[in-house]
């Protein structure tokens, strides 16, 4: 890779992260609020980090190996706050109706 | 109060003095880029470093013995079993880490021997405290796991949360071992090295604060107890499942096989997906209460880890774990922006809410509120974002210039270290190293007076954040 690659590479990658915690941070809080302006914005920021994921993979000179592992975790990064809101749902739910 | 929670006072004490300490330490540290001459021959470098170092590694320590003594006995409605040995143990604790900064800053000369191990310093990152020291940590921790597993026993009672820490005991104890351990072969020091550090860091911590969290939020939320341990099992298990893999990133360049290049990439890459769901966690709890508790610092404090977390382990440690990237950021000030984000988000923030949340009690708040948290907390974070800002710059310059295209020879070095956006990130880092100084100054003013008068009467209705 050459200097400025590695740079743009790790920038990047660092925002596909950011735009993943934009996406579950703010899926939670339009399910608490019934909100579809945030659910827009929780999207919008997938968008995003699906867009990186498109960048990464065109411009970069990462492995093809790497690019796979990114193209699996934008994934992971789909379902992590709907499952675990869910999960967290049920569990407050049965936990109240012990309680 | 039980004298367990006494005790614990004393250490969440400590561990707010030595937070003050490391502070100094960094600042200092911070100060010696920009003004290489400081205290020349006088205090060098090497000892403002290990300092800073150390006493972060001891006051989050205290701070999760002191959080678990604090939350026992009311886990068990028993008081801590061999509490009297504790409270002997803490003294010795403390003296032995007085001791052994006295010995870092008086006696760091000489030649290095048998002897200098054991009296003086082990001479390895993070674990530097003489031998003699380190016998005295084995012992505290010892007693400690004595304290913990006793108290369950004679309690007769067993929850879900004590058995994940009583588990988390055995590994946190034997890996610290790993501290004696003097090979003269690098690859190999490094190899067993990592196992304590990451373990430490990645692995055992975790889940104790983990344990420390679900109190946290039975305590302010009133969360039942149901619902914090499921959510503790899969938190566990899944920061676990990546975490301990995850030890590969550390294996890249010091001599190990190359398979871990590849291990480590991917069990990196996916520590993230975890910390995404505690910050989904967060956002729920908190808003399923509405944001109403009756002790808003804490609360903002268990927030602020969770994203802290997530964006200081999670976003800066992805952005240079792939080996390709990790080739030329690994080592340069860039890991020291992570390794400060992560460890502010996954861990101080943490403890700085149990201060909290012990004061409450302590000072029979029904409300606890001030001014001062809330400066505190926008000077302590704001420090920390500057800080972590000025040395990604730094590290970004270091590895472009230094690495990538000057191939990591001294010329190459030298050059990234005169470059004028090395220069000027470090001044920045300085001048936010002193924000996050004045935040640490709040956040004593305000441990000393929160609480002491009531600002909030009795009675009176919850406000929202």
């Amino acid at each position: 890779m050459t200097p400025a690659e590695v740079i743009m590479t790790a920038i990047g990658l660092a925002l596909f992260v950011l735009a993943g915690g934009c996406y579950g941070g703010l899926y939670a809080a339009a399910m608490l609020r019934s909100s579809r302006r945030l659910m827009g914005t929780a999207f919008a920021s997938y968008a995003v980090q699906l867009g990186l994921t498109v960048l990464v993979w065109m411009y970069s000179n990462l492995a093809m190996s790497w690019k796979l592992l990114i193209l699996a975790s934008v994934l992971g990064y789909a379902f992590v706050p709907v499952v675990t809101w869910r999960y967290m749902h049920i569990l407050h739910r049965t936990g109240e109706q012990t309680t | 109060m039980y004298r367990s929670q006494k005790l614990a006072l004393r250490y969440l004490t400590a561990a707010l003095l030595l937070f003050g300490v490391m502070t100094a330490a960094g600042l200092l540290s911070a100060l010696y880029y920009v003004e290489p001459s400081t205290l020349y021959n006088v205090l060098d470098f090497s000892v403002a470093k290990t300092l800073h170092i150390d006493t972060l590694v001891i006051w989050l320590l205290m701070g999760f013995i002191g959080s678990v003594y604090w939350f026992l006995p009311q886990e068990l409605e028993h008081e801590v079993e061999g509490i009297w040995l504790a409270e002997i143990l803490f003294f010795v604790f403390f003296a032995a880490v007085l001791a052994v900064a006295g010995i870092f800053i008086f006696v760091q000369y000489g030649t290095t021997s048998e002897s200098s191990l054991w009296l003086i310093n082990q001479g390895r990152k993070y674990v530097e405290a003489p031998r003699w020291a380190a016998i005295g940590i084995v012992l505290v921790v010892l007693v400690f796991v004595y304290n913990v597993t006793m108290t369950a026993i004679r309690a007769r009672r067993m929850t879900g949360i004590l058995w994940v820490l009583a588990l988390d005991l055995i590994p946190l104890t034997a890996l610290y071992l790993n501290a004696f351990s003097a090979p003269t072969n690098m690859s190999e020091d490094q190899y067993w090295w990592w196992w304590l550090v990451h373990m430490w860091v990645e692995g055992t911590w975790e889940v104790l604060i983990g344990c420390i969290m679900a109190w946290a939020l039975m305590d302010i939320f009133g969360t039942s107890r149901k619902i914090v341990e499921a959510w503790l099992y899969i938190e566990v298990m899944l920061v676990l499942g990546t975490g301990i893999l995850g030890l590969g990133h550390h294996y890249f360049w010091i001599g190990t096989p190359d398979y871990w290049l590849t291990i480590g990439g991917v069990f990196s890459a996916m520590e993230p997906l975890p910390l995404l769901g505690m910050v989904v966690h967060a956002v729920y709890d908190a808003g399923t209460h509405k944001m109403k508790t009756t002790n808003r610092p804490a609360m903002f404090w268990l927030l602020a880890e969770a994203f802290g977390n997530f964006i200081g382990a999670g976003m800066f440690g992805f952005m240079m774990t792939l080996p390709q990237i990790n080739l030329y950021s690994h080592g340069t000030q860039w890991t020291v922006s992570h390794g400060h984000f992560a460890f502010w988000g996954a861990y101080a923030c943490g403890v700085i809410a149990i201060f909290y949340i012990a004061l409450q009690k302590v000072r029979e708040a029904e409300v606890l509120e001030s001014r001062a948290w809330k400066w505190s907390m926008a000077m302590l974070n704001i420090g920390m974002i500057g800080m972590v800002g000025g040395l990604l710059i730094a590290g970004i310059t270091q590895a472009f210039y230094e690495r990538a295209q000057g191939g990591s020879t001294l010329q190459a070095f030298v050059v990234a270290a005169e470059n004028i956006w090395f220069r000027n990130a470090m001044v920045f880092r300085l001048a936010f190293g002193i924000v996050f100084a004045l935040g640490y100054l709040a956040l004593v003013y305000d441990m000393l007076t929160i609480g002491k008068k009531s600002t909030v009467p009795a009675g009176a209705e919850l406000k929202p954040a």
